[in-house]
């Protein structure tokens, strides 16, 4: 979602007002908490408050454009939901089943039941589900966070090559797990 | 509800979808699911949560945006605010009350005049120093040395003629009783002793003006010597205001003059009072004490 006046918008988030940081907040938080919810956070309301905690902290030190602030702003979360799996894997705990908390999500969030059709976001999640972590990770930084390819590989760390042979895989995957539930 | 704006998939991800399905048809229908997907996750929070994100969000933002938080001095400061106005108002009571004693002449003479020595340096005029002057027979600011009070008052001293007491101003009035000749109108116990001789020495009109007599009385000579001022009830031409205690005064009436309040004749009447005999002490002014 585009912010209009982003420039205006973030120099004011810099000086502390409190209406630029809701206009960021409405513009991006969806997507934060799907990048979340799409990694299986058991807790994504909680990622999306620590994310938009932290640009805070550090929007005084943050320049560029919108482009370069979406890419700062799900860094952070990236990074603040790399942190929860490997707590997860310290303490033997298994991800949440990206299906199982569509449902759960669906059955508690009015807003989620009434914009989306619980058996298309079980399907949705499950092909998600099944993809690995990188393939996952580029797949949903580039549909549910509208990175770019040049950015998601900064991201990550990796090459741009390496980020379009992940996401090719990664649709290859999802094209087969659908057709694998249609059948079904 | 607030669901993302209308995806539209980049270039390179509907070339990837068309590679990975063979066929348009199959490539479109994978960008709608991912449509969908992305439509699913991305989905808002509801109101209370985003309510309270932004709450937190405000209160870790930098606080130009208005009272929120207010600077506190620490309690380090505060205890050393408190001590320093506690010092000054103690201070300030304590000089202001030494200031007002010191007016008020309720202060020894020597606390007295230190105090207003100090508020003189300020620039603040006590009238503890007048008070004090007064009571010590004006002594202090003479323009002239003790030793030259000292010669006047002479018995008999014809042109001055002007006994008295440092401090006696009431007594000579005009047309009072007429002193004793050679009586000098200062008590013996108002003098200095070193006076005395001094004093019976005549001055006459040769040598007018005794010294300590006030402008404009001492050097007028007497048009009789042997009275040594003006007739009783004729008082000479008033001068400039006399030194406090200028005035002859008649025995038995010096003694109440050296209470302050009483000191000091009126300017300009002390000589009118002085009797013809005035005392040895006559123009004593000032020296009563000194």
């Amino acid at each position: 979602m585009a912010i209009r006046r982003f420039v205006e918008v973030i120099d004011a988030a810099r000086r502390g007002d409190e209406r630029a940081y809701e206009t960021l907040y409405r513009a991006l938080a969806p997507a934060v908490r799907g990048y979340a919810r799409g990694h299986g956070s058991p807790d994504p309301d909680d990622v999306v408050g620590d994310v938009f905690v932290a640009v805070v902290r550090g929007i005084g030190r943050f320049d560029g454009d919108e482009a370069a602030f979406r890419a700062w702003l799900f860094t952070i979360a990236h990074h603040r939901l790399v942190d929860e799996r490997r707590r997860r894997a310290r303490r033997g705990e298994d991800a949440v089943d990206p299906a199982a908390l569509a449902r759960t999500t669906a059955h508690t969030a009015p807003d989620v039941i009434a914009t989306s059709d619980p058996i298309v976001s079980d399907r949705l999640h499950r092909a998600v589900a099944s993809l690995t972590d990188d393939q996952r990770d580029v797949v949903l930084l580039r549909i549910v966070a509208d990175l770019s390819v040049a950015t998601v590989a900064k991201m990550l760390g990796k090459e741009e090559g390496a980020v379009k042979m992940l996401q090719r895989r990664a649709l290859a995957a999802l094209a087969r797990e659908l057709d694998a539930q249609k059948v079904a | 509800m607030d669901r993302t704006d209308q995806w539209l998939p980049p270039e390179d991800l509907l070339d990837d979808a068309r590679a990975v399905a063979g066929e348009d048809r199959a490539a479109l229908a994978l960008v709608d699911d991912l449509g969908a997907l992305r439509a699913a996750l991305a989905v808002s929070t509801d109101e209370l949560t985003a309510r309270r994100h932004l709450a937190a969000m405000r209160a870790a933002g930098p606080v130009t945006t208005g009272p929120r938080r207010r600077h506190r001095r620490s309690a380090f400061t505060r205890r050393h605010v408190r001590t320093a106005a506690a010092s000054l108002v103690t201070a300030a009571t304590l000089l202001g009350g030494v200031g007002v004693a010191a007016a008020n002449s309720a202060l020894p003479a020597p606390l007295e005049h230190a105090v207003a020595g100090v508020a003189g340096a300020v620039g603040v005029h006590l009238p503890s120093a007048s008070t004090s002057h007064r009571r010590n027979g004006g002594a202090t600011h003479h323009p002239l040395p003790p030793a030259a009070g000292r010669g006047t008052g002479s018995p008999g001293a014809g042109p001055s003629g002007q006994g008295g007491s440092p401090s006696a101003t009431t007594g000579g009035e005009p047309g009072g009783p007429a002193p004793q000749p050679g009586d000098g109108s200062a008590s013996p116990r108002l003098t200095t002793p070193t006076s005395a001789p001094v004093a019976a020495t005549p001055t006459g009109p040769s040598a007018p003006g005794a010294s300590g007599s006030a402008p404009g009385h001492a050097n007028r000579p007497s048009t009789t010597p042997a009275d040594g001022g003006a007739p009783p009830g004729q008082s000479k031409q008033p001068g400039p205001p006399a030194n406090p205690g200028n005035g002859g005064t008649p025995p038995g009436q010096t003694t109440k003059t050296t209470t302050p309040g009483h000191t000091g004749a009126a300017p300009g009447h002390a000589n009118a009072d002085a009797s013809p005999n005035a005392g040895p002490h006559g123009n004593g002014a000032g020296n009563g004490r000194r």
